[in-house]
Formats: structure tokens, C-alpha cells, sequence
């Protein structure tokens, strides 16, 4: 089972790697604590903090839904800190740097700081608009391109949760993890969990001695703890399980004892419907509107060119609700995909007091601003657009 | 062998005949625009540019000029139409600034003082002034600044009025108002350059050179250039151009921060922030 997990483990880190190194790819765009980062400015003003996408919300929606089933699963055989820390931990014994065990009161003392730390993260966050975090967030200094968006402070976290996974058992996972602090309430619901027989159990301890969240296996009849990570280290450290001394599996009625491949075919299972919906259903990730939708409304789909950020979506709305000779009068409704190369668009508008044409030029013509005397081109094109077509001017007959 | 050479060269001929053919009616147009707008006929002008426009749509330039003479067009009949006196006035800056852009001194001029008769204040006739000595027409500016009673007036009018009594010959005057001209702290970029203008008239090249270092300094990166080009073709500096100071002062840096920034909240989220820290470290040297 423990080498079926590290396979895991590892062929997920290297997609990781290989996906922000070689691919290119951004891997916060498939954070899950991105999710819930995202989720207050997304619901109260539309928009998605920068770097972020709604596949946070896709991602995020399968680690719950996984949590709730396999509890903390996601820590033992998805999360890169996790991976790197328990490899840590491993090299850390073999070199007999192992500290003696944390006190019971002091783990669950200590364990209460992740909420802390995720209370703190969530009102900074929501607060500035913008991912305060990263700056601290050791997963985001492994998993960066290391480029100038890197802080010295990063690495300092990153280093200080090398050191400490050296010596004690996944500290930054049971203590001070943020998207712990987010699974633990469900992982308490989880449905999955492991199972002692008090008949079979021999009370010899291993499975207590190998747990990485330090869980007091062998003194419980269920392990319910939302910390557990469903790792199932005690069921291979456990030298009577042949005889049904230690199980992981649903409640009875669900069958009692599942084997490893079903945990793995539900963690794949929801971390694969998370991916097919965030492709399938793209939610926008820049919405904004103006006025009240009349009772029949026009669509249309632009494709631009430079709509690279929500910066530049703000940028966008900034130039569709101008207010010179260029101006899209009545209702509208701009939902953006923004992203490199060309951005999707969606834009909603009032058909009797505008039409197409006039939301192109809106976009891509520059505006005159009083504040600085100056012309403001737009750094939009549409794809497609026109401007010399229909264009009132080159049509309207001249004086005679 | 042989025939297929001449199939090739005569379906090279075939296809190059119609896009040569294209491009010389585009340029045709374009020219025909250029004239038209040249004469001061802008829906000509509007007319052939968008004519060679569609014929080669692979020439940026002929979209640009199409674009830019319809923007004047389209402003000068919105002006004619607005009744509303904040939207005119709206209307007209960004009219005056498209006639500025494109070297419309006299129409830049007739809207300056059709700006100045409606507002009436320091700044229009610091615009109107600016235009009229663009002109040449130095004892218009004069008159319209001295109209300015002593209340209003500004460093940035007086200065101007200096540079039009001087170029008037009327130096003892100008000198006056130049030694009476107390810059505030943090005064603009285009009061600076005045003020060099005025200094350089009255044969004072080191306040002179100063003067024009503080307006480089106070003007952002990307608003420099422009500076530059209008300070090495004013007149007012033809004393000075050619020397080292003048060279140095206009290659004074700017200490105004600027960056690529899209206008996004902040820049900590920003996927672009990288690209955006180096070009502000650049502009900033």
C-alpha cells in the first residue's frame, strides 16, 4: 500500500513539475486553497484574483467532495508539500535526526493555528484583493518559476518546513497547513475511515508508532480524527492484518473493508471530474455589469487580443463604459476569460440602444483623457473587427 | 523541364500583376488622402484613406491615418452639435490635442480661442497662448496673457508672456517677468519648460539648462520624447541647442515612476508583475 501511494505521490509531483517547468503551465491555476481565496471576491464583485481561474472552484469542489469520502487523502497522496515533507521526514530518521514526540496537549495546541493562519490568509486576502499569501506560501516557492514575483520570505517558510520535517513528523501538515484548516471539518464528516478489532489487535502499537499525524491508533476502536490523511501507514505496519486487525473502509453497510484501489478510483474519480468541469463548463472569471437588464438583451461573442490579466479586464470595462463619442449606451454585461494569446468574451448588451459594431469600437478606439491631456489608445484587438465596415461617416452624404 | 520554368514564371506573373497593381491604387489613394488633408477637405481625406485602407489591408499606416482624420471628423461634428457646455468643453480638449498631434497650428489656434472665449480663465489662455506662439503670432499672446489680471495670472502664463515680450524684442520686460517668477514646489513639467524657454530668450543658459533638467526630471518616462523633439526644434533654445549643457539636460532621467501597468487593483496577483518590476527599473534609470 505505502509503495502504491509513493508511486502516486511521485508521478503526481513530476505532472507538477513537468507541467510549471517544461509545459509552462500555471499550477495556481489548480490550487485548491485558490478556491476558497478567490471565492469572496468572486462572488461579491465577479472577478477572480489575479493568477487564479474558476478551475480553483472546480479543484476545490472535488478535494471537498474527495475529503468527505477518503478524508484528508488529498495531503497523503496529492499535495506536493505533503509528498516533500513526508520524504523529508523518512530522510530525517535514516540520518537519526527523529525528535522525540510532540506532548498530546502541545500537537493539539499547535494544531489549532492552521485556522489562525488561514483566518489570517483569507482577511488579508480579501481584504487587499490580491494573493498576500504567496509571499509566505512554501508550496508556491517550490512550484514558481522563481521569477521576480518570488520573496526571500518564501523561501525562508520553505526552508524552515524542510527543517522541521527533518526532524518532526509533517509539522506545516498538521499544524500549520491553511487548506488543512479548509479539509478538516470535512474530513470530520469523512465517510471512509480506518477500523481496529479490538479481538484481532494485539496492542502492540506499531500502528500508533508510524502514524505521521501522530492519531493514537491503537487505543481507538475507529480513527474519526479530520486529521487522519487515510495514508494507511498502520495497516501496513500492522503484523496482524491478516487477521482483520486494523481495515479501512466505508461504514458496514457499505461494506466495511474496501481495499487501496478503491480509494485511489475515488480520488481520481473526483479530481477528474474537477478537471472535466472546469474545461466543460468554463465559468468567466471577470464578470461585470452596468444598469438593469431590459426585457430582451443581444450577446456577443468577441475574441480579443491582449486581454491578458484582470487588470486588463478592468482596463476592457474601462473602455466599454466610456463616456465620449464612442460610448455603448444602456445595459451591459462583460464576462471575460482573460488569458495570454486571445481572450474569451462574452458581452450582453441592450439591442434598441446599441449594437455589435459600436461595442468593437468602444473597445479599440483610443479615448481622450481631461486628467492627463491626453489620447489613450487601447491596447485591444478584436479579432474579426473591421472598423472601415458600416462605418456612419464614410456613408452619410456630404453637403453639397 | 523547360515548360514547366515558363508555367511557373507566368503563374508568378499572374499572381504578381493584381497584388503590384493593389498596392500602387492604395498608394494612389493614400497620396490623394494625404493631399486632401493637406488642403484642409478632412471627409476627402477620410474618403481616399479609407479607400486604401481596404484596398491593402496589410498597410497599418493607411488604417492608422483612416482612423485618426475620422476621429477629428466625427469630433468636429459632434462639437458643432453639443449643447452641453462640461461635454463641450470635453470635446474641444480632445479636438485641440488631435489638432496639436498632427500639426494643425491654425485650426488648434481657432479652437483654443473659441475654448478660451467660453471658459475665459488661466488656463484656456495659457493654451490659446501656447498655440499663438507656436503660430508665430507673439503680439497675439502677449495680448491674450496680459488680459490676465494679476491675480490670476501663473508662473506657467507669465513665463509664456515673458517668451512673447522676448521674442517681441522686448527684453528688459522679459527679463522682469523672469525675475519675478516664483516656481512652486512641485510645479509641472510644462512650467519648468516654459520657464527654460524664457531663461534661454533672455540669455540666461545656466537657469536656462536647470530649468529644462527639473522638466525632464518631472515628466514621466514615456512623456520625455516628445519634450525632446519640441525642445530641439523651438526656436526659443537656438542659442543654446547646440551646446553640451543643452544635450545633458535633455537627456536628464525622469524621477517620475511609470510602469506597463494594465490598471489592474494592484500588482502583487499580477501574472504580467515581472515583466512589469523590469520595465519600471529600466524607465527609472
Amino acid at each position: 500500500m505505502k509503495k502504491t501511494r509513493h508511486g502516486v505521490q511521485l508521478g503526481l509531483l513530476a505532472l507538477t513539475l513537468v507541467g510549471v517547468f517544461v509545459v509552462r503551465g500555471n499550477a495556481e491555476l489548480w490550487c485548491p486553497l485558490g478556491g476558497v481565496e478567490g471565492l469572496y471576491g468572486y462572488l461579491a464583485e465577479g472577478t477572480m484574483i489575479c493568477s487564479l481561474g474558476t478551475t480553483n472552484f472546480c479543484i476545490l469542489g472535488g478535494v471537498l467532495v474527495m475529503t468527505m469520502l477518503l478524508r484528508r487523502a488529498f495531503c497523503a497522496y496529492m499535495c506536493p508539500i505533503g509528498t516533500i515533507s513526508e520524504w523529508l521526514g523518512a530522510l530525517g530518521a535514516r540520518l537519526g535526526l527523529a525528535a522525540p514526540s510532540v506532548p498530546a496537549l502541545a500537537d493539539r495546541l499547535l494544531g489549532l493555528a492552521k485556522y489562525a493562519v488561514l483566518g489570517a490568509i483569507l482577511f488579508l486576502t480579501w481584504r487587499a484583493g490580491e494573493l498576500v499569501f504567496r509571499a509566505y506560501d512554501p508550496c508556491y516557492a517550490l512550484l514558481s518559476r522563481h521569477g521576480a514575483d518570488i520573496t526571500v520570505w518564501a523561501y525562508v517558510v520553505c526552508g524552515a518546513v524542510a527543517a522541521g520535517s527533518l526532524v518532526i513528523s509533517l509539522p506545516f501538515c498538521r499544524w500549520f497547513c491553511p487548506m488543512a484548516a479548509v479539509l478538516s471539518p470535512f474530513s470530520a464528516l469523512g465517510l471512509t475511515r480506518i477500523k481496529r478489532s479490538s479481538e484481532s489487535c494485539r496492542d502492540c502499537g506499531r500502528c500508533a508508532e508510524v502514524c505521521p499525524m501522530a492519531i493514537r491508533v491503537d487505543q481507538l476502536p475507529e480513527v474519526t480524527a479530520a486529521r487522519c490523511t487515510s495514508c494507511m501507514n498502520c495497516l501496513d505496519a500492522c503484523p496482524h492484518q491478516r487477521t482483520g486487525a486494523l481495515r479501512w473502509g466505508p461504514p458496514a453497510w457499505l461494506g466495511a473493508a474496501w481495499p487501496q484501489g478503491v480509494l485511489l478510483a475515488l480520488m481520481f474519480g473526483c479530481t477528474g471530474a474537477a478537471v472535466w468541469g472546469a474545461y466543460s463548463y468554463p465559468l468567466p472569471s471577470f464578470v461585470k455589469s452596468r444598469g438593469v437588464p431590459p426585457a430582451q438583451t443581444a450577446t456577443v461573442r468577441l475574441r480579443i487580443e491582449n486581454l491578458t490579466c484582470r487588470g486588463r479586464a478592468n482596463l476592457l470595462w474601462w473602455f466599454l463604459e466610456r463616456d465620449d463619442l464612442d460610448a455603448v449606451p444602456g445595459y451591459l454585461k462583460l464576462e471575460a476569460w482573460p488569458g495570454p494569446g486571445t481572450a474569451q468574451t462574452r458581452i450582453t448588451y441592450d439591442p434598441t440602444h446599441t449594437d455589435e459594431h459600436k461595442i468593437q469600437r468602444a473597445i479599440v478606439e483610443p479615448y481622450y483623457n481631461m486628467a492627463t491631456e491626453s489620447w489613450w489608445n487601447s491596447p485591444f484587438r478584436v479579432e474579426g473587427y473591421d472598423p472601415l465596415h458600416s462605418d456612419p461617416l464614410l456613408m452619410a452624404p456630404k453637403a453639397p | 523541364m523547360f515548360r514547366c520554368l515558363i508555367l511557373v514564371c507566368a503563374i508568378g506573373v499572374l499572381l504578381s500583376f493584381p497584388a503590384s497593381v493593389w498596392a500602387d491604387a492604395a498608394q494612389e489613394a493614400f497620396a490623394k488622402g494625404q493631399a486632401l488633408f493637406n488642403k484642409g477637405d478632412l471627409d476627402g481625406a477620410l474618403a481616399s484613406f479609407a479607400t486604401a485602407a481596404r484596398i491593402d489591408r496589410t498597410n497599418d499606416k493607411y488604417m492608422e491615418r483612416y482612423s485618426v482624420v475620422r476621429r477629428i471628423v466625427a469630433l468636429r461634428q459632434s462639437l458643432q452639435a453639443e449643447a452641453d457646455a462640461e461635454r463641450w468643453l470635453y470635446l474641444a480638449r480632445a479636438l485641440y490635442a488631435l489638432y496639436c498631434q498632427e500639426g494643425m497650428l491654425s485650426d488648434a489656434a481657432a479652437l483654443a480661442q473659441a475654448i478660451h472665449g467660453k471658459l475665459n480663465d488661466v488656463s484656456s489662455a495659457v493654451i490659446l497662448a501656447e498655440t499663438q506662439l507656436a503660430l508665430g503670432q507673439n503680439a497675439e499672446a502677449a495680448k491674450v496673457l496680459s488680459a490676465l489680471g494679476e491675480h490670476q495670472s501663473t508662473a506657467s502664463s507669465r513665463a509664456l508672456l515673458g517668451i512673447a515680450l522676448a521674442r517681441q524684442g522686448n527684453l528688459d520686460r522679459a527679463r522682469k517677468i523672469s525675475d519675478s517668477i516664483v516656481v512652486a514646489e512641485g510645479a509641472g513639467p510644462q512650467t519648468h519648460y516654459s520657464l527654460a524657454r524664457l531663461y534661454a530668450l533672455t540669455a540666461d543658459p545656466a537657469k536656462a539648462l536647470s530649468a529644462l533638467t527639473r522638466c525632464m526630471e518631472s515628466l514621466a518616462p514615456s512623456r520625455q520624447e516628445s519634450f525632446r523633439e519640441h525642445a530641439r526644434r523651438c526656436p526659443d533654445f537656438a542659442g543654446l541647442a547646440s551646446t553640451p549643457g543643452f544635450v545633458k539636460a535633455l537627456a536628464t532621467p525622469s524621477k517620475v515612476p511609470e510602469s506597463a501597468c494594465s490598471g489592474g487593483s494592484g500588482c502583487a496577483g499580477c501574472p504580467m508583475r515581472g515583466k512589469c518590476a523590469e520595465s519600471c527599473a529600466q524607465q527609472g534609470k
